[in-house]
């Protein structure tokens, strides 16, 4: 429903009608068949394998942002449970590591000489681990951050054992706007650009450089990641699913039904959704407090969309609250004014997904916008405690036998792009 | 000045009764503590620590985030606190939330508070 930024209450509510009856995004995307759609590639073995093959062990994934990885030396290790070799193998493990030229490398997390793991992982925190070298634990070989072979105990014991050729096996790595993304294909089919251009070119301008993670959660759901994906994709949920926390701060009588102001479909199964406050909330009083202090996520802009970032609402919808980037396959972006959120949905096994949820501020030196920030972080992990608790219950009647097909509504065409994409990709060669 | 036995800043004596247990420095050690208070518990904090807060951010904002004495660092642990009791007493009205995934399915691992702490 393109408008303009400073459009007034009363300005939209003489639209409502209108829009009320329209199907917007349908309208916009008259090619996209709105019928049901079956259910199989939530459920499906088969189809998952497919999605492995043809979906995650060809395209560049986010492993994480490159402020990890301040110093030379600074590691993390991070799994990917979906790119391993067979159908029911064990989980590969990569380093992703700033070597000692400055430069933001990965390797398999994987020692040549009899493939034990290297580096292991570190208690689970976001916080950094550095190292100067990476030493093996089973027989001490020990690798530069650059990944090449350094020492060998022992090393004559061997027999023309040529050091150069033993190396960490390094993969595919590019970084856009310190978003760190790594690829397992020996020859990828796409640059890292040509994979995320859509968001590249809206986003160009976005200050991802001065922001800061703050906040970030994980939990393994017993569900199809698609369906953990769109569980964040869609504002149809938030009556209900957050009916004591967010309806009054989003829908309210413009939007009773929190429906998203725009939608943007891309290429290569990218998309980007827009979604509103509501001008008619009425914070309570620590959020009015923390509304004049500094940035809380929604609450930080109070609905002004003049106030946004470059690069955000790109349909200049007013009262504008969030964007959410759906970067194809598996990860959300969704800028805020002052900041932005994040998912993650990492497939296990067709039912099995680890989500990782974050939230990230401009950096600041201010001790008080610490507070302000953090008002927002809680109130977005909290709203996440809601988010999942559908999950598992979806999956279950997804394989129940009692449903055969799936409907997606207007306002959740960013689902119904994502089971489309999916389904278009897994069919290609 | 701060007599050897308080933990904050003398202008905060009001406060004090809260130093010792509820500044916590990191988002996961404060979240377990929310959830183990009563409401009233809650409740308290909230009415007796908001009335404070341009007072305290203030005080804290003498600093920067790179070099906090800890008194400082305790009230901003305070004020951090405060948030992380916010959806509680705000929004829920219960110390946890109801009808979410359970608590400890939600696992915290979120970066340490990016303060640096002077202890002299």
């Amino acid at each position: 429903m393109s408008a303009n930024l400073t459009e007034t209450k009363e300005d939209m509510a003489r639209r409502l009608p209108d829009w009320a009856k329209r199907r917007p995004v349908s309208e916009r995307y008259p090619q996209v068949d709105m019928g049901p759609v079956p259910i199989e590639p939530y459920i499906s073995e088969e189809f998952f394998e497919s999605e492995r093959a043809k979906i995650f062990k060809r395209m560049w994934l986010y492993v994480g942002r490159a402020e990890r990885l301040p110093k030379p030396g600074d590691y993390f290790t991070q799994t990917i449970e979906v790119v391993r070799s067979k159908k029911d193998g064990t989980f590969p493990s990569f380093i992703i590591c700033r070597d000692k030229n400055g430069e933001i490398r990965a390797f398999y997390n994987t020692c040549q000489h009899r493939g034990t793991t290297v580096a292991w992982d570190p208690p689970e925190t976001w916080d950094t681990s550095h190292r100067r070298y990476f030493a093996c634990r089973f027989h001490g070989w020990v690798y530069d951050t650059d990944g090449s072979l350094k020492s060998v105990p022992d090393e004559n014991q061997f027999c023309n054992l040529n050091k150069a050729e033993r190396g960490l096996k390094p993969v595919h790595c590019a970084v856009w706007k310190d978003f760190i993304f790594i690829n397992v294909d020996p020859e990828p089919r796409q640059t890292l650009l040509e994979q995320i251009k859509p968001h590249a070119e809206l986003l160009k301008d976005f200050p991802f450089e001065k922001i800061r993670k703050r906040g970030i959660w994980t939990a393994t759901v017993d569900v199809n990641w698609k369906v953990a994906m769109d569980a964040f994709q869609e504002g149809y949920h938030v009556n209900t699913v957050h009916a004591s926390t967010l309806p009054e701060a989003f829908n309210g009588p413009l939007n009773p039904n929190c429906r998203p102001t725009s939608i943007r479909l891309f290429p290569n199964g990218n998309r980007s959704v827009t979604f509103m406050v509501s001008p008619d909330f009425t914070p309570p009083e620590v959020e009015k407090w923390v509304r004049q202090r500094g940035s809380s996520w929604y609450a930080a802009g109070g609905g002004d969309s003049t106030k946004a970032y470059p690069g955000v609402n790109p349909d200049n919808d007013p009262f504008y609250a969030f964007d959410c980037h759906g970067f194809f396959p598996n990860m959300l972006v969704d800028p805020f004014i002052g900041g932005y959120y994040g998912h993650e949905f990492w497939p296990i096994a067709v039912n099995k997904t680890r989500w990782i949820g974050s939230i990230n501020f401009v950096d600041t030196q201010k001790p008080s916008d610490l507070i302000a920030n953090e008002h927002g972080k809680t109130l977005l992990r909290d709203a996440f405690r809601e988010d999942t608790v559908t999950l598992d219950a979806t999956q279950v009647g997804l394989e129940s036998g009692g449903i055969t097909s799936t409907v997606f509504c207007d306002g959740e065409m960013a689902p119904r792009h994502l089971y489309n994409s999916v389904v278009e990709m897994v069919n290609r060669e | 000045m701060s007599t050897t036995l308080s933990m904050l800043p003398t202008e905060f004596a009001d406060l004090e009764r809260f130093a010792a247990e509820w500044a916590l420095p990191a988002e996961r050690a404060r979240n377990q503590f929310r959830v183990q208070r009563s409401m009233a518990e809650l409740e308290d904090y909230y009415q007796t620590v908001f009335p404070r807060m341009n007072a305290l951010c203030d005080y804290i904002d003498q600093y920067t985030i790179d070099a906090m004495p800890r008194p400082a660092a305790r009230l901003l642990q305070l004020g951090l606190m405060l948030m992380e009791v916010v959806p509680a007493v705000e929004v829920y009205r219960a110390p946890d939330v109801p009808n979410s995934i359970d608590h400890a399915r939600l696992r915290i691992i979120s970066p340490s508070d990016p303060v640096k702490i002077l202890d002299n």
